[in-house]
């Protein structure tokens, strides 16, 4: 990927005009598509948006985070009180549930980030579940009956666009991390953080910022979700189903790669969507079977594999050039 | 002159007494080399020179400065770089890759450090025309290298080599002594080495410490440590009276 290549200069064009494309057809899409196509965009843009924050923190770091869904909810929240209470507007409320998500992920860093491997996934997985079981209890965020988001607000258009806006600059901003100075510490330190820490990088720092942009990205998500569904509670908000969607869709498509959550988020949930439909939970043998095939098979995701092609061929020609 | 002193040092694991006031001074431009059979202690005081464990008490101190217990990536970008025993390369990044993370992060606290050209650091180490590999492909004599080119790509003031000849061939070995001649001359590099291939260390070096079970039995000119009893004894045993 990083070796320059004749093959490349062909691609890259055709590459960006597709990019342009699907580009257009989602900013023109409302103008066209009917409620439903729009409603299954909306969630579509969701899970990528929640994939691609993930992937952001998890796939350019290898500490798989298995309480994701907690920014997700604390997003959620934080926009629907600062709406309900605050009488703030609607994109402000977003924007704060997305920065009370990243002040919270500073805060869990601290300690958390002192663990590594099965005992960070875990700590966080019971982060997860401590929390639900907080705001389950806990009159100040009207505890297991939470809130519905009242009929004013619900405009489809404006919430379509603000998950598009959301999804747009999460993927801009795993692709911007992946070619800065962040961006090769994190791979350091995934590959080998002793040797990362011995030549001089903070880790700790490296991971604690970029736990705050995922979760500030996830909280985003999590407050348009919630906007456009209109209802919050405990249960809902801190369901583990929503971290392991995200990581299987993550997978399928590529751990640390810029497209692989897209690619992941667009087939599983066209899967679930679909299937959902007509036979409600057989979509989740499907997902099972997926990410069992995805392990055995691809355990790169398929923008790994994509990508490993990609540079054996680019090495042929380099060969050929040369001789 | 003295750039480090380690003064004292004592570490204890649950019980086990790893290092025991162990004191020595490291000079400018020096390749001080440090011996002694295994679980003596060496990686340990490695270790914590490093920042990668706190002794359980005494000091480090760098160009006059207590350094102990600062963490390992702020004593990097003080100026004293490591190698590890076992290779721990980035094993998805090419060798320039490596090299380059190296280069990134190490330089924020100290201005003006002249750099080693990363040219000179691949043609010091030999991996010249290994640039476009990836690290996880070499060879471990190469990976050995790869640990001291990325060591010197942070401009360090004071280099901790671990091992990097242990398991090369004695043709490849020569390429170490031949580094440790170059490193104060070229670049005012001091070098602590710790080397199990004693011919090799022997041609290498100006002085020699030696531990056992973590208690400094011994130091001097190469040629006086090896024929001093003691050592003898930490490496032999002791001779059968009688």
């Amino acid at each position: 990927m990083f070796n320059g290549s004749t093959k490349k200069r062909v691609i890259k064009p055709a590459f960006i005009a597709l990019w342009l494309i699907v580009a257009i057809l989602l900013v023109a899409a409302p103008t066209f598509v009917n409620p439903a196509l729009r409603s299954f965009l909306f969630f579509l843009l969701m899970w990528i948006a929640l994939s691609q924050s993930f992937n952001l923190f998890t796939g350019l770091t290898g500490y798989v985070n298995f309480g994701f869904v907690v920014f997700y909810g604390i997003g959620g929240y934080g926009m629907t009180l600062s709406l309900l209470r605050l009488n703030l507007p609607i994109y402000l409320a977003l924007i704060v549930g997305g920065l009370v998500s990243a002040a919270f992920a500073i805060a869990v860093s601290l300690p958390a980030l002192r663990l590594r491997g099965a005992y960070f996934a875990i700590a966080m997985l019971s982060l997860a579940q401590a929390v639900f079981v907080i705001f389950d209890n806990w009159n100040f965020v009207n505890s297991a009956t939470g809130y519905t988001i009242p009929v004013q607000y619900y405009n489809p258009t404006q919430q379509y666009y603000a998950m598009l806006a959301i999804a747009a600059a999460t993927t801009i901003s795993v692709f911007l991390v992946l070619n800065s100075k962040i961006g090769l510490a994190l791979r350091a330190i995934k590959q080998n953080e002793e040797a990362a820490v011995s030549l001089g990088i903070n880790s700790t720092l490296y991971k604690s910022v970029t736990l705050a942009i995922s979760a500030f990205f996830a909280g985003l998500a999590g407050g348009a979700a919630i906007w456009g569904i209109t209802i919050i509670d405990p249960p809902s908000a801190f369901d583990t189903t929503v971290t392991l969607t995200v990581i299987s869709m993550t997978m399928l498509g590529g751990f640390g790669t810029l497209l692989g959550p897209v690619i992941g988020a667009c087939i599983l949930y066209s899967v679930e969507y679909y299937l959902g439909l007509t036979y409600p939970y057989l979509h989740l043998i499907i997902f099972g079977a997926i990410i069992i095939a995805t392990v055995l098979a691809l355990p790169q995701g398929i923008m790994g594999v994509i990508g490993s092609l990609m540079r054996k061929e680019a090495k042929q020609i380099e060969m050929k050039v040369k001789q | 002159m003295s750039i480090m002193d380690v003064i004292s040092i004592r570490k204890v694991f649950s019980g086990l007494i790893a290092l025991d006031n162990v004191s020595f001074q490291l000079n400018k431009n020096e390749v001080l080399g440090l011996i002694g059979p295994n679980g003596a202690g060496k990686t340990t005081l490695f270790n914590i020179i490093a920042g990668f464990m706190k002794p359980t008490s005494g000091k480090v101190v760098f160009e006059g400065k207590e350094i102990t217990g600062k963490p390992s990536n702020r004593i990097c970008r003080l100026g004293i770089a490591r190698t590890f025993q076992i290779p721990r390369p980035f094993g998805e990044m090419t060798v320039l890759e490596n090299i380059r993370v190296a280069r990134e992060f190490s330089h924020h606290d100290r201005k003006g450090a002249d750099s080693i050209e990363t040219e000179t650091i691949l043609e010091m180490t030999g991996l010249s025309d290994r640039i476009g590999v990836e690290a996880k492909k070499l060879t471990v004599s190469e990976k050995k290298r790869l640990e001291v080119a990325r060591a010197l790509a942070t401009t360090p003031k004071v280099l901790l080599l671990d091992e990097i000849a242990a398991g090369l061939t004695p043709k490849e070995g020569e390429w170490a002594v031949n580094l440790m001649k170059q490193l104060p001359e070229r670049f005012g590099i001091s070098v602590i080495w710790v080397e199990h291939v004693m011919r090799l260390l022997m041609k290498g070096v100006q002085r020699v410490i030696v531990l056992d079970h973590g208690v400094k039995i011994a130091e001097g000119k190469p040629e006086e440590v090896v024929n001093d009893e003691r050592v003898q004894q930490a490496y032999l045993g002791k001779k059968v009276e009688g």
